[in-house]
C-alpha cells in the first residue's frame, strides 16, 4: 500500500512517516500542495494524508481539486481543534474522515487502516496470502514459513506482498520500484534485484525448498506455481483426458465456485475505476458541446468504453456493456460526431451510471421488458421481436443483432408473438408470415391456406394504436405479398433467403430512423395540474414527455432530456416563461428549438411579447385537445422534416 | 503428462483475472497474463505457450499488429492464436478469417463456458 502524507510541519511528518513505515507503508511525503499534486499525477496512491494548513494553498482547495479532476483516493484530513469550520468545508470537498490534532497516533494508524479496508478490495481479498507453507498475514503484517515468523525488511514484505497478490502478473523491476519504493529514494533497478536476493536467501533459510519467485530473463519477475497446486492441477487435467473417469464432474463445483468469487471481486473492482471512466466521458461530452474535443479524448474514450463492452458484459452488466457500445459507436472515428451529438452522449453517459450499479444488475439479466419502462431513461436500448419458426435463421439474427446494441426476442408461434407485444411493445418486429415452417415455396404453405399465420398477426398489428413498426420478412416475394404487405403499413419487406446480417443491416438502418422521429416534448409549468394534463394527452400520442414544475433545474433538464420541443408557461416564479425562451434562444445549441407557449392570457400585448421573446406559437389556457394535437404533432412533424434535411445536408 | 499454458495478451485488467481463474480452475491450465502487445512479443519466444490469447484492441500495439509479428517469426509461428475481441460485426469477421487464428472469442463472454470454447478451438 502507498500512502502521500501531505503536511508541512515537518516534526510532525517525520513521525508520521515513521510509523506508517514500520506498518509496511510505502510513503511518500510533500510539503505543499503543488508537489502532492504532482506526485498524485505521477503516482498511483491508495490513501492520502492532507493537512488543511499548507504554504501554498489548503487541503480544502487540493481535496477539491482531486475530486474534479476525478481521482478517488480516499482523503483523511489533519485539522486544528479550532478548525471545524475548515473541517465541514473538507468533507463537503470530498475528503473521507479526518483527525484533529494534536491526535494519538495509534487511533490515527487505526482510522488509516479502516479508510484502506473500505476503499480497497482489502476486505473481500483473503486476510492472508498463502504459497504452499509459505504465509502472508496482511492484518497482521507476519510472513511464516511452516508456522516459523520470517523477518523481512519493508521491502521484501511488500515485493512479497506484490507477488502474492496478483500470482499471475509479471512485474518488471521498474514497476516494482514504482509500486514497493518511496518517491523520495531513488534507487536503481539493482535495489530490486538486491532486495529479491535477500528475500530469496531468507525463505532458502526458513527451508523452504522451491523457490517461489520466478525469474523471467530480460522481462522481471513473478509468482511461482505453488508445488502443491501444479500436483492437484495435474491430477485434474488428467482426470478430464480419461473418458471413464468421473472425476471432471465431481470437480466441477469447486472450479464454478473459485470463478464465481473472482467475478464478485473484478465487480467491485470494476465498479471502482467506474467513477473515473464516466467522470473522463462526461468531461469528453462537455468538450464536445463546446466544439472544443480533442482528438487524443475522443480515442480515450473510445477506447474505454470498448474495455467497458467486455468487462461489463462478462460480469453481469448486459445492458451496461450494450450501452458501452452505443457510446463506442458515437465515438468511433468513422461517425459523424458533433456538438449537436453532445446532449445524446451525455443521456447514454448516464444511463452507463445507472446501469452498472448493484441495484441495476438483477433487472439486467431478465429478458422480458416491463411495460412502465417504456421511455425509462434507464432502457435506451432498441427492442427487436422476431416471429419466425426458422430457429436456425432466428438465433443468427439475434446473435448479429445483439452486436449492434439490439435486445432481442423470440416468439416461435402467434400466441408468444401477442403475448410478448402486449407485455414488452418492443420498438420493431421482424415477422414471417409464412407458419408453419415447411419448404417455403410448396404452394400448401400460402398463408391462405393457413387459418391463422402470419397475415393474421399483420391485419392486427395494422390495427394497432400506437403503431409497431414492422418489417416482413418471407420467402412468398410476389407482387401479391407485396401488395399486402404494403396495405397493411410495413416498413419494409425482406425476401428469403437472405444471411443473417443483411437482415440486421435492414433492421438497423429502420431503428435509427425511429430513434430520429421518436418525439420528445419537454413542459416547464409551475401548476402540477396543468403538468399531469399535458402528460396523459402528450403519451397518449406516443410522445416521450418530460415535466419541470420548478425552472431552477431547466438548463440542466433541457441539456440531458434534448427534447424536440418545449412548452412554457408564461407566468412562474423566480424564472418566467419569457426569460427561458430568451435564455433558449440565445444559445448556439438551442436557438432553433420549437417553442409553444401556455398562458391564459390571450391579448394582443402579451401575445406580441410572446413572439418578440421568441415564442413559436402559443396556446390558450384552458388547453383543448383538438388544438394541443393540431398544433404540437405538426411542430414537432416539421421539426422531423428539418432534422432529416439537415442530416443530409451534414452528410453531402 | 504436461500442463497446457497459455499466454494471456490483454490490456483489460478485470477480465483478465476473471479468465485466468477460469481457465486455472477449470482445465488447470497454466495461464500467463501480460497487459501490452510489446510485453507479450518479448515474453512469447521465452515462454514458448502451447496458446495465446490475445485482445485485438489495445493501446500502442493492437493484436492484429501482434498477430503478424507471431506470424512473421518461424520459432513461434505455429503457436496456435485466438483472438478475443469485442469487434465482432460481420465487416469485422470476415477481416478474422483472412487471419489464420485458431478461434475468435467475442467479447462479452461467458466465464463458465470460456474454458470449454477454448479447449474446442484447440482441439485439447
Amino acid at each position: 500500500m502507498k500512502i502521500l502524507v501531505v503536511e508541512d510541519d515537518q516534526n510532525s511528518a517525520a513521525i508520521l512517516l515513521h510509523l506508517l513505515a514500520e506498518s509496511h507503508y510505502a510513503i511518500d511525503s510533500a510539503l505543499d500542495a503543488e508537489t502532492a499534486w504532482q506526485y498524485v499525477e505521477t503516482y498511483a496512491y491508495d490513501l492520502i494524508v492532507l493537512d488543511i494548513i499548507l504554504p501554498d494553498s489548503n487541503g480544502i482547495e487540493l481535496c477539491a481539486r482531486l475530486r474534479n479532476a476525478g481521482h478517488t483516493i480516499p482523503v483523511l484530513l489533519l485539522t486544528a481543534k479550532d478548525g471545524m469550520h475548515d473541517l465541514v468545508m473538507g468533507l463537503e470537498a470530498g475528503a473521507d474522515d479526518y483527525m484533529v490534532k494534536p491526535y494519538n497516533f495509534q487511533e490515527l494508524i487505526a482510522r488509516i487502516r479502516a479508510l484502506l479496508r473500505r476503499y480497497s478490495d482489502c476486505d473481500t481479498l483473503p486476510k492472508e496470502f498463502i504459497w504452499g507453507n509459505l504465509r502472508l498475514d496482511f492484518g497482521a503484517n507476519k510472513v511464516t514459513y511452516n508456522g516459523q515468523i520470517l523477518h523481512l525488511t519493508q521491502k521484501e514484505y511488500r515485493l512479497l506482498e506484490l507477488f502474492l497478490r496478483y500470482p499471475q502478473q509479471i512485474f518488471s523491476r521498474s514497476t516494482l520500484l514504482d509500486r514497493a519504493w518511496s518517491a523520495g529514494e531513488f534507487p536503481s533497478e539493482e535495489a530490486v534485484t538486491t532486495q529479491i536476493k535477500g528475500l530469496r536467501q531468507k525463505l532458502k533459510a526458513a527451508g523452504i525448498s522451491q523457490d517461489p519467485i520466478e525469474t523471467l530473463y530480460g522481462l522481471g519477475y513473478r509468482l511461482r506455481t505453488a508445488p502443491e497446486q501444479v500436483t492437484a492441477r495435474v491430477a485434474e487435467s488428467q482426470a478430464i483426458d480419461n473418458p471413464e473417469n468421473n472425476l471432471k464432474e465431481n470437480n466441477s463445483q469447486q472450479p464454478d465456485v473459485k470463478v464465481k468469487e473472482i467475478m464478485a471481486l473484478m465487480t467491485q473492482k470494476l465498479q471502482a475505476s467506474l467513477v473515473d471512466v464516466i467522470a473522463m466521458l462526461q468531461h469528453l461530452a462537455i468538450a464536445l458541446q463546446e466544439s472544443s474535443l480533442d482528438p487524443d479524448l475522443r480515442h480515450e474514450g473510445f477506447m474505454e468504453a470498448h474495455r467497458l463492452i467486455g468487462s461489463l458484459g462478462t460480469l453481469g452488466f448486459p445492458i451496461g456493456s450494450a450501452i458501452a457500445r452505443q457510446i463506442e459507436q458515437m465515438l468511433t472515428i468513422e461517425f459523424p460526431l458533433a456538438a449537436t451529438n453532445s446532449a445524446e452522449l451525455m443521456q447514454l453517459i448516464g444511463d452507463l451510471q445507472i446501469n452498472t450499479s448493484d441495484a441495476s444488475k438483477e433487472n439486467q439479466n431478465q429478458t422480458e421488458v416491463k411495460p412502465e419502462s417504456k421511455f425509462s431513461a434507464n432502457l435506451k436500448l432498441p427492442q427487436l421481436l422476431i416471429v419466425d419458426d426458422d430457429k436456425k435463421l432466428v438465433l443468427e439474427i439475434k446473435r448479429e443483432a445483439e452486436n449492434f446494441g439490439i435486445v432481442v426476442q423470440i416468439a416461435y408461434d402467434l400466441p408468444t408473438a401477442r403475448l410478448k407485444i402486449t407485455n414488452s411493445s418492443p420498438d420493431l418486429i421482424l415477422l414471417d408470415i409464412l407458419f408453419p415452417d415447411r419448404s417455403e415455396n410448396h404452394p400448401e404453405n400460402h398463408p391462405e391456406n393457413h387459418p391463422e399465420n402470419g397475415l393474421t398477426l399483420l391485419n392486427e398489428l395494422a390495427a394497432r394504436e400506437p403503431k409497431i413498426p414492422t418489417v416482413m420478412m418471407t420467402a412468398a416475394g410476389g407482387l401479391s405479398d407485396r401488395v399486402v404487405a404494403a396495405r397493411n403499413g410495413i416498413c419494409a419487406f425482406i425476401e428469403k433467403p437472405i444471411s443473417a446480417a443483411e437482415v440486421v443491416q435492414t433492421i438497423a438502418e429502420i431503428l435509427n430512423q425511429k430513434r430520429s422521429d421518436h418525439h420528445k416534448v419537454m413542459v416547464v409549468d409551475d401548476d402540477p395540474h396543468i403538468l399531469k394534463v399535458l402528460q396523459i394527452l402528450l403519451e397518449k400520442w406516443d410522445i416521450e414527455v418530460m415535466l419541470l414544475q420548478e425552472p431552477q433545474q431547466f438548463w440542466q433538464v433541457l441539456e440531458t432530456f434534448s427534447p424536440n420541443l418545449l412548452m412554457l408557461d408564461l407566468i412562474m416564479p423566480e424564472y418566467s416563461g419569457l426569460d427561458l425562451c430568451r435564455a433558449v434562444r440565445t444559445s448556439a445549441l438551442w436557438f432553433d428549438l420549437p417553442i409553444v407557449f401556455l398562458s391564459s392570457q390571450s391579448d394582443r400585448k402579451t401575445i406580441r411579447q410572446l413572439f418578440a421573446a421568441g415564442a413559436d406559437d402559443y396556446l390558450s389556457k384552458p388547453i383543448l385537445e383538438e388544438d394541443l394535437q393540431i398544433r404540437i404533432l405538426s411542430r414537432l412533424e416539421r421539426s422531423r422534416i428539418s432534422r432529416q434535411i439537415a442530416d443530409i445536408v451534414n452528410k453531402v | 503428462m504436461t500442463t497446457k499454458s497459455i499466454l494471456l495478451i490483454d490490456d483489460e485488467p478485470n477480465l483478465v483475472q476473471v479468465i485466468a481463474v477460469c481457465l486455472e480452475s477449470f482445465k488447470g491450465w497454466k495461464v500467463c497474463v501480460v497487459n501490452s502487445g510489446k510485453e507479450g512479443l518479448q515474453i512469447v519466444e521465452a515462454l514458448k505457450p502451447d496458446a495465446i490469447l490475445l485482445d485485438v484492441m489495445m493501446p500502442e500495439m493492437d493484436g492484429i499488429e501482434v498477430l503478424q509479428n507471431l506470424q512473421k517469426n518461424p520459432t513461434i509461428q505455429d503457436i496456435p492464436v485466438i483472438l478475443l475481441t469485442a469487434k465482432v460485426q460481420t465487416c469485422d469477421r470476415k477481416e478474422y478469417t483472412q487471419m489464420d487464428v485458431a478461434g475468435i472469442i467475442a467479447k462479452p463472454f461467458d466465464p463458465l463456458k470460456i474454458a470449454d470454447e477454448i479447449a474446442q478451438m484447440l482441439g485439447w
